[in-house]
């Protein structure tokens, strides 16, 4: 059984809770890895490719590069705070990515009335599901804040100091796989 | 030898290895059967598909070996 505790392993140098979300990134990384390498596929065995700009929203895909980003850092200040002080810059993260998910939604509203569905072609295709399988990850990050949130004030800070490590971590991927995603698909 | 000591010896075995195999081979010939030899905008999506994916596993894979080569590190450190 892994002990359950938050000291650092003499033999990891890290605690536990910082390995397994490293582990856990790394699966995340061969997951999305292997979407990209898909996209790579069908991009160059294409006959033609739509400039990501000419199809979709470029201005509101901007708009959520900046929500993520500062979602993603107010994620990674609550690393500097301590106990349940971590609680209101967790939930300015939480409403950032919510506000993000509202975004995608409207972007996914306008791009379904002109008719571009996953059905549409390879170009549509890739992109519900390279943006689908993002946004299902911010709903996950989303639930994982409001439950460290939730738990500062049961748990000891220790414990929270762990748990917001973790976060900042998979936020900051989350945020790194939309960079690309979004120079893929919107900007090339 | 521990066994720690044997995982973080493993990429030089391995690029050893990797050497003397390359170095006995006089040449792979893929069959014209599966692999045709006219170029088309296909084969290159699979080579880059493959090129890719292969450097997703890579770095992903020098994130374990470094972390195994950390533990050795801190094992020869403090046994």
């Amino acid at each position: 059984m892994i002990p359950y505790t938050v000291e650092r392993r003499a033999d990891t140098g890290v605690n536990n809770v910082t390995l397994g979300i490293w582990l856990f990134l790394a699966s995340e990384v061969m997951l999305f890895g292997a979407l990209f390498s898909a996209y790579a596929l069908l991009r160059t065995a294409a006959p033609s490719w739509p400039r990501g700009a000419d199809v979709l929203s470029l201005p509101l895909g901007t708009a959520n590069t900046i929500v993520l980003l500062a979602m993603s850092a107010a994620a990674w200040r609550a690393r500097s705070a301590a106990g349940a002080a971590v609680r209101p810059r967790l939930l300015l993260s939480t409403l950032f990515a919510a506000a993000f998910l509202v975004v995608k939604g409207v972007e996914y509203s306008a791009e379904a009335s002109r008719g571009i569905l996953p059905s549409s072609g390879m170009f549509p295709a890739m992109y519900y599901t390279l943006t689908g399988l993002h946004a299902f990850h911010v709903v996950g990050g989303i639930g994982a804040n409001l439950w460290a949130i939730a738990g500062a004030t049961r748990v000891s800070a220790a414990l929270t100091a762990g748990r917001t490590r973790a976060l900042s971590l998979y936020w900051a991927f989350v945020d790194i796989v939309w960079l690309v995603i979004f120079g893929l698909l919107y900007l090339s | 030898m521990s066994s720690l000591e044997r995982v973080a010896e493993f990429p030089t075995r391995a690029a050893a290895a990797a050497l003397l195999w390359l170095s006995a081979e006089t040449g792979l010939l893929a069959c014209p059967v599966c692999f045709r030899f006219e170029e088309s905008a296909v084969t290159d999506g699979v080579r880059l598909a493959v090129f890719v994916l292969i450097s997703v596993t890579a770095v992903v894979l020098a994130g374990f070996i470094a972390f195994a080569r950390r533990v050795a590190q801190r094992q020869r450190a403090d046994p």
